[in-house]
């Protein structure tokens, strides 16, 4: 588990602001505070990381070309946010971002801390499930909130996330992401995105809720494995380029942070009304897998708190808080 | 399945029960004394406010909370079990589940249970998971004491208030 580098993020910051002009080694030497043969190896650093920096005798560095990694000081400078993603931290590995969330959480940590990882070992899902996270090409984003309501509202956040990543994917890519019931994110009906959000509370106060976001950013059809639960897809397979990281996160912390100002100031019916927009599975026949029985129907809406209602049967309606829902149209 | 669909505002902006001043009488009345817990009946509603040790800012708003866990509580349907362990065992701490959904006593399939009877518990440690809409929410508990029953089974649907487990505290 190791923390990306703050001298290499604070060369990098320098170089960019520089635009295409040279920086000289001693100007980097003098503005972060370290001698110029410190400067020369953590350019080398970078330079066997994937980012292209020329460089002369007499005018000093040039950045030419920044590779796919998620860097703190870059995802800082470009986020225009007022809670979330006031503190970020990036990892090169971890077991799980939101493990790291919670405990960030536990410790007291202020809300719209933001943990992001470039892989993890132990990506978590529902239930003890795991969420593929390889390295490199997907986004892995964790957000601690401490939110002022009591818990029997906590499930509006589900819904806050599922439409802050719909709506961020389908600004940075044009794609038309929908919520299928509760907040899994699909694209043609695959699965393109993961959201499990896990909250520490009492009977009346919220502690702590992180939101966990995974997207299939830049994967590759063939590097999903063959036994998932349901069709999955990533931008890349479905846009037919790559997407720039970076930039979706930037717009996913954006509207998140949006969404949860609005949530504040104009309550949980706002929120229920854009799900209901983005939401695919209204008005669609299901079936739903809950604990012990399974149910088919028609979903015909959902209530304030996020159940689904399901009609069964003439006159007959099932409210359903938790379960595993398929499309059967 | 719960069957109130009306709209719900995030804070509590519902009507009182109690009217807001009865209960800021209260609280008055009980900081100046040596009672740390007071308890009364009023129309059919029942208040109790508890001294807490660190007075906090949404103190007020937690007791509005807490009316509406006392009523919502009473006015569900409740097992004959559960009804019978109230009236004996006063002295157990009831941990009820703070939202709709689904309570798993372990964090996966496969794995064991946080707790069984008989468990010496701290406070702050995970009791359960009840699962709505894909928020796991962790159950602590807030007191040391013992499991003395776990009050449903595992992955069954639970409402919100429900008794889930009696703690023998550790007086």
């Amino acid at each position: 588990m190791k923390q990306t580098n703050q001298i290499d993020d604070l060369i990098i910051t320098v170089l960019k602001n520089s635009k295409d002009a040279f920086v000289s080694g001693q100007t980097l030497s003098n503005r972060i505070g370290i001698t110029r043969a410190a400067v020369w190896k953590h350019i080398e650093g970078l330079r066997s990381e994937g980012y292209i920096i020329v460089s002369t005798p007499s005018r000093g560095y040039k950045l030419i070309e920044t590779p796919d990694r998620l860097s703190a000081v870059g995802i800082k400078q470009g986020i225009k946010t007022r809670v979330i993603g006031k503190e970020i931290v990036v990892f090169d590995e971890v077991n799980s971002t939101n493990d790291i969330a919670m405990e960030k959480g536990a410790q007291g940590e202020k809300e719209g801390l933001v943990v992001i990882a470039d892989s993890q070992l132990h990506g978590k899902g529902r239930l003890g499930r795991t969420w593929i996270s390889p390295k490199g090409v997907n986004l892995y984003v964790s957000i601690l909130l401490r939110p002022e309501f009591p818990p029997l509202q906590a499930s509006v956040l589900t819904m806050m996330a599922s439409v802050s990543v719909a709506t961020a994917i389908s600004k940075t890519t044009g794609l038309d992401a929908r919520i299928k019931w509760p907040n899994d994110i699909l694209i043609d009906q695959k699965k393109v995105s993961g959201i499990l959000t896990e909250m520490n509370a009492e009977e009346e106060r919220i502690h702590y809720v992180v939101i966990g976001v995974g997207i299939n950013v830049n994967m590759k059809k063939e590097d999903f494995p063959g036994d998932l639960r349901m069709p999955a897809t990533s931008l890349m397979e479905s846009l037919g380029r790559r997407v720039d990281r970076t930039e979706l996160l930037y717009t996913l912390l954006e509207s998140m942070d949006s969404n949860y100002e609005g949530l504040k100031m104009k309550g949980i019916v706002s929120m229920v009304q854009e799900w209901r927009r983005l939401c695919s599975t209204l008005h669609k026949r299901v079936r739903i897998s809950l604990p012990g029985e399974v149910i088919t129907g028609v979903a015909e809406d959902i209530t304030q708190e996020g159940g689904l209602v399901v009609r069964i049967g003439e006159g007959l309606t099932k409210k359903v808080y938790a379960g595993d829902v398929t499309l059967l149209e | 399945m719960k069957e109130s669909t009306e709209p719900k505002p995030l804070k509590s902006a519902k009507k009182p029960w109690v009217d807001i001043d009865d209960i800021k009488v209260l609280m008055d009345l009980i900081k100046e004394t040596e009672v740390s817990e007071l308890e009364i009946e009023k129309g059919g509603v029942r208040v109790r406010i508890k001294k807490s040790a660190t007075p906090t800012v949404s103190g007020l708003r937690k007791i509005q909370d807490k009316v509406s866990a006392t009523l919502s509580a009473s006015s569900a349907v409740q097992s004959p079990a559960h009804q019978a362990s109230e009236a004996g065992e006063d002295k157990y701490y009831t941990v009820s589940s703070p939202i709709v959904g689904t309570f798993y006593r372990a964090s996966s399939p496969d794995k064991e249970p946080y707790v069984n009877v008989g468990d010496v518990v701290k406070k702050g440690q995970i009791l359960c998971i009840v699962e709505a809409m894909k928020l796991m929410n962790e159950i602590e508990s807030e007191m040391d004491g013992k499991i003395v029953e776990v009050l449903v089974q595992d992955s069954q649907p639970v409402e919100y208030g429900e008794a889930l487990f009696k703690i023998d505290p550790v007086s």
